[in-house]
């Protein structure tokens, strides 16, 4: 089990419905450790925030998660162009990405697994399964799951030597 | 060589060239498709009608006849007109040539030429070759289709159903029990569209993924299917008597097991309300190395008049209140045994109970 003080999520949701069910699924759930939920609404922003450039320049204000949610059909940018990024990026990699999608298609979960994703997560209808879903990922990846650490990488965009 | 003259009534351009390249045989077809008559050809060097005979690509390969080599093709392909002809309707004539070598009693060796007109033929695999791709165009038409009501049609669905759970948990006690009511409406109205959608996906999916067949052990998927079934039922799936020793079959083992969920699923469902609910899932050899594998139950059953309706899309014999479902279970049943070329089956006396059948055949251990 990790020691840790606060504890960030990022997730990558274009649906603010999804993202208020989400928040409240989180509470609801009430499984330790409760984290800080930073979001954002495209795949391009969560590229850039992962990279930290631009409005996500400060680390303080926007610190590297340790988990992030992402939807595949996301604007400007998807979800697997997001993990295939991703993969080309050396310390970020290291940060678990768990995708959520609606999509039960066989490709897109096989897309998703290819590029890097590190679990898959069909959305549901019912808020009750989606707080046992919650409760389940915050116990398994947040503290249970010992993740590496994850140094800043100097320029943006470029493949880092570890 | 007279014995040659039976190739007049052939539909086919025949003709011989001996090693000299001269021609000794000319038949009828060939008059009609060229206008060139037997008399002005036979005994003439080949030069005066098809020149291009002496040219490389073809001399070469026509020595190798002449020295007993074995049989050569000229495909529609790469030799499309060996004999310069067109049809009546002027459009070139597309041709499929086999050479033969043939011996004479001086063991002499001519080649004999024998030209199918495949210009039909080619024409119609094109036809069917742009049929196939308009089809897969289609297909992957209904898979983007598939993938955005799968996608699409269950966001807001998510907001209907999540919201109200929250106006429920957080205002239940303001908006009093009637306003409570309702929002039950709103959630289950919200849940039962998600199940159709979700059921509907299936049908299209299994529809047209592919599928591997292999050899499948019936008992054990059988076993998983049942255990699966009771866990997700809590333990209410009533009593299944199970007959042990079940053969192999020739099946894909996820569409089987989706197969045999949804009619155990659909027998449990149906009880009848004075009785004990009694399954047995059982198999039988039939002719010719089919199986049947038989799953019975003592629910309400069927009328005659509606057995083969229950297996179409949205076919459904009770209202929501008396047996809430999709519509779907049973036509996702046909569809599977569709893909892996099984047969479908009921019998059925209304009040009684439903033996539904499967048949695939029997695979090896």
């Amino acid at each position: 089990m990790k020691q840790r003080s606060a504890v960030t999520v990022l997730v990558v949701e274009d649906d603010a419905n999804d993202v208020l069910l989400l928040k409240r699924a989180f509470r609801k759930a009430g499984t330790e450790p409760f984290p800080v939920i930073h979001v954002v609404n495209d795949g391009e922003s969560a590229v850039r925030y992962l990279g930290g450039v631009g409005e996500f320049g400060d680390r303080r204000s926007h610190p590297l998660p340790d988990l992030v949610l992402l939807d595949l059909k996301l604007p400007r940018m998807s979800g697997h162009e997001v993990l295939a990024w991703r993969s080309e990026q050396l310390p970020l990699i290291r940060i678990p990405v768990i995708v959520m999608s609606s999509s039960q298609e066989a490709s897109d979960i096989a897309r998703a697994y290819d590029c890097g994703a590190n679990s898959y997560l069909v959305k549901p209808v019912e808020l009750e399964v989606l707080v046992e879903i919650i409760g389940a990922l915050q116990g398994y990846w947040l503290r249970f799951n010992e993740t590496a650490a994850v140094t800043e990488p100097r320029t943006f965009g470029t493949r880092l030597a570890t | 060589m007279r014995s040659l003259d039976v190739l007049d009534h052939v539909p086919v351009g025949v003709f011989v060239l001996t090693p000299e390249f001269k021609v000794s045989f000319w038949n009828k077809v060939l008059e009609d498709w060229t206008g060139i008559e037997r008399g002005d050809v036979v005994g003439q060097d080949v030069t005066g009608a098809l020149p291009h005979l002496r040219e490389g690509r073809y001399a070469g390969r026509l020595r190798t006849i002449f020295e007993g080599g074995p049989p050569a093709v000229f495909s529609a392909q790469l030799h499309k007109h060996i004999v310069p002809a067109r049809r009546r309707s002027g459009e070139p004539r597309l041709q499929h040539t086999t050479v033969t070598p043939l011996r004479d009693e001086d063991g002499r060796v001519s080649a004999l030429f024998a030209i199918q007109d495949v210009t039909e033929l080619t024409k119609r695999s094109r036809q069917y070759r742009e049929l196939a791709a308009k089809v897969q165009a289609v297909n992957v038409e209904l898979e983007g289709f598939a993938y955005s009501v799968s996608h699409d049609l269950r966001a807001p669905l998510r907001t209907m159903e999540g919201f109200s759970v929250a106006l429920l948990e957080d205002y239940g006690e303001a908006i009093g029990e009637q306003g409570r009511d309702y929002l039950g409406r709103i959630i289950d109205g919200s849940r039962r569209l998600d199940s159709l959608i979700r059921d509907l996906l299936l049908y299209s999916r299994l529809s047209r993924q592919e599928i591997s067949i292999t050899n499948v052990p019936l008992d054990a998927v059988v076993r998983e299917v049942v255990d699966r079934l009771r866990s997700y039922l809590n333990g209410e799936l009533g009593n299944v008597e199970t007959q042990t020793g079940l053969p192999h079959v020739v099946a894909n083992r996820l569409t089987l097991v989706q197969v045999l969920t949804n009619l155990l699923s659909n027998a449990t469902k149906f009880m009848h309300p004075d009785r004990e609910p009694q399954i047995r899932v059982t198999a039988e050899r039939r002719d010719e190395g089919w199986v049947r594998v038989w799953i019975e139950d003592n629910g309400i059953g069927i009328a005659a008049d509606h057995q083969e309706r229950i297996f179409k899309v949205f076919e459904r014999l009770h209202g929501d209140d008396e047996f809430p479902g999709t519509g779907i279970g049973l036509a996702i049943v046909r569809v599977g045994m569709e893909r892996l070329d099984g047969r479908v089956g009921v019998e059925s006396v209304e009040g009684e109970g439903s033996r539904f059948w499967i048949e695939l055949r029997e695979g090896t251990p």
